[in-house]
């Protein structure tokens, strides 16, 4: 197998599971799995967008005189770690959410919670 | 340079500090900070009031624009700059009594605070990215700052669903990166003429503006907001109504994305008009305060949309000034009602009957943000709703949108009438708010009623024809706000009240979350094949 066609797999790989992430996100009943589903869509767009920005071959973004030429376009990958550190920030938050919801409630399904507050 | 620095950072310095030292007694910090950021806000807006075609800008770490963050004050950054200062003003002061001990929330806001300026001024599209997705975190931990379950809930509603926004947004950003290159902003209007036509920045906009809609609250994907904004604590929804739905339209204003695709465009007025008529509908039928006025929050923001769509000075215009005017008095109405059910601990409409007896100077603010968002002729929102109304003059519009005028006024009818009779025996049991809290609905009741003649002076200034539109109108719209306000009285008395007693359910729908994620699916599906 060639390295291209190799890509084009991945590429499709990623691509039918960033869709069953968002399959999951409208039909996932519980919290969690909300929650789970919105890191897969994340993780998948991730690694596309690295994959689509780099071409074989290159070496890592540290620039000298030499490697000029061949380096990995820097900007792609300093926005991915940032996008990887804020969506880490979101799961985290929102799992110490469920946590307190769990507490509160007893329950995590999203239809179940229907208590309305009046005050 | 370095007053535009402090300008960003000082609040997030204070709330640092202040939380890290730990002493409740240095909390009266906040005022000071306040006070220096609005200092700071009048001399960078004279700065650059002077030269407007050069706006101030800033580069972290002082390297080529075009690959360093960006910030850069322009009119359209002044604009929502400053109502984050007055915003902030009333937080600050509606909390002051109740939570002065509580560190961890003063830091959140300040936080915010930090995050709301700089995205206001930010220049690229993923420090954007960054930078609202910040703004979400802060506001859902905000959002369930009561720790129950109702605000708990909504709290996660609005970060996954807003997340998801934003991984919509992502999608259309690094599209954008593919296609052109750049992430700054002003490359990107530059070359949006040219790329205007092309299939892949159509796909690219159609991402960006799916993320636009959910977070603006635009027709199918509002599901977030009712429950959210009934949901936290006064100040919070405030602000949440007046200034953060605001992002979704700032983001609009900034990419100019409604300015060179013309399908598009008339896609969002659309949606606009179709998001002010459901909010009004959606509103008639609530039973819960604050309910009420979340969902007017949808339809004021599809108005916005609508004259932003409508373009023209007429219709920008309108849309700028309704933009700031919904701010004033939708924060006048929540705080005034926050501070009554503070009062009393409850939020149902029926328990406030004869609410004038019980406090007149609270009943007044409220009847000013009432007149105030019905556009009462001699209060702010009536210019704006007017410049809106006479850009779209002529078109099948004009009609929608005083079905929209008549529909605020029918649900405010329900507001307004809980003034008179005798106070409510929940009202007699509770004790009338004294002091000190009186002193925001105060505030931003002096705000909204100065709104007006400072924006006729601006206008006049700017645009002369649209002021003198104004005076020339000011009787034609006096005849017919009141001839609406008879009819509003009349479809409130003999239809909408039989209704509701019949079928009292209608007021406790929410929509689900995972049906609010297909809505959004089948939002982006349709704006697809509407473009194919």
């Amino acid at each position: 197998m060639t390295s291209t066609t190799f890509i084009q797999l991945e590429l499709a790989c990623l691509f039918i599971t960033f869709l069953l992430g968002a399959y999951n996100l409208a039909k996932a009943k519980s919290v969690i799995k909300s929650i789970v589903s919105f890191s897969i869509l994340d993780t998948s767009l991730i690694l596309i967008f690295l994959i689509k920005t780099s071409r074989s071959g290159d070496t890592p973004p540290i620039a000298t005189p030499e490697t000029l030429q061949t380096i990995v376009d820097p900007l792609p990958q300093a926005m991915m770690i940032m996008a990887i550190l804020i969506n880490a920030a979101i799961i985290s938050v929102g799992l110490m959410m469920s946590i307190k919801l769990f507490h509160y409630h007893g329950s995590l399904d999203w239809d179940d919670i229907f208590e309305r507050r009046t005050k | 340079m370095i007053l535009f620095i402090c300008f960003l950072f000082l609040p997030l310095l204070t709330g640092t500090l202040l939380f890290s030292v730990g002493h409740t007694r240095f909390n009266g910090l906040i005022f000071l900070t306040q006070s220096l950021l609005s200092v700071l806000w009048g001399i960078l807006a004279f700065v650059s009031i002077g030269d407007l075609s050069a706006p101030l800008t800033y580069t972290l770490g002082n390297v080529t624009p075009l690959l360093g963050i960006t910030f850069k004050l322009d009119l359209l950054g002044l604009l929502f700059t400053a109502m984050t200062c007055i915003g902030f003003w009333y937080v600050w002061l509606f909390i002051w009594p109740d939570r002065k001990e509580d560190q961890k929330f003063i830091f959140f806001l300040s936080t915010l605070q930090s995050t709301l300026l700089a995205l206001f001024t930010v220049n690229d599209l993923f420090s954007l990215f960054v930078l609202i997705e910040s703004m979400t975190l802060l506001c859902s931990i905000l959002i369930m700052y009561k720790r129950d379950v109702y605000a708990v809930r909504a709290g996660l509603y609005y970060l996954i669903y807003n997340s998801w926004a934003m991984i919509l947004y992502l999608i259309g950003v690094l599209w954008l990166y593919q296609l052109t290159g750049t992430l700054d902003i002003d490359t990107f209007r530059a070359l949006q003429p040219q790329l205007a036509d092309t299939s892949n920045y159509q796909f690219a906009l159609m991402f960006i503006l799916t993320a636009v809609g959910i977070k603006s609250a635009i027709f199918p994907l509002f599901v977030w907001l009712p429950p959210a904004h009934s949901a936290a604590p006064t100040a919070v929804s405030a602000l949440l109504s007046g200034l953060i739905v605001k992002v979704g339209l700032y983001m609009l204003l900034r990419l100019n994305l409604l300015a060179e695709t013309t399908q598009m465009t008339e896609l969002f007025m659309v949606l606009g008009l179709i998001s002010a008529i459901f909010g009004a509908l959606a509103a008639m039928l609530q039973s819960d305060m604050k309910r009420i006025l979340a969902f007017h929050t949808v339809s004021q923001v599809g108005l916005i949309t609508f004259g932003l769509g409508l373009g023209g000075s007429k219709g920008e215009w309108g849309a700028m000034l309704h933009l700031f005017n919904h701010f004033t008095f939708k924060s006048l109405l929540f705080l005034s009602v926050g501070l009554i059910v503070l009062k009393t601990g409850e939020r149902r409409l029926k328990c406030y009957q004869g609410l004038w007896q019980w406090h007149k100077p609270l009943s007044l603010c409220l009847v000013i943000g009432i007149l105030g968002i019905t556009g009462f002729p001699l209060m702010n929102g009536a210019l704006s709703k007017m410049l809106i109304k006479y850009g779209a003059e002529g078109q099948w519009a004009t009609l929608a949108l005083q079905a929209v005028n008549l529909g605020t006024l029918i649900s405010f009818t329900k507001l307004f009438l809980i003034l008179f009779g005798k106070p409510s025996e929940v009202l007699q049991k509770s004790v009338p708010p004294k002091g000190a809290s009186l002193l925001t609905p105060f505030f931003m009741a002096v705000v909204t009623l100065v709104a007006l003649p400072l924006e006729l002076y601006l206008l006049s200034m700017v645009a002369p024809e649209l002021s003198a539109a104004f005076y020339y109108k000011w009787s034609t719209d006096v005849f017919s706000y009141g001839l609406f306000a008879i009819l509003a009285y009349v479809v409130y008395k003999f239809a909408l009240t039989p209704i509701l007693k019949k079928h009292p359910h209608f007021a406790h729908e929410d929509v689900s979350f995972n049906n609010g994620i297909i809505a959004s699916i089948v939002f982006l599906a349709g704006m697809g094949l509407y473009m194919m």
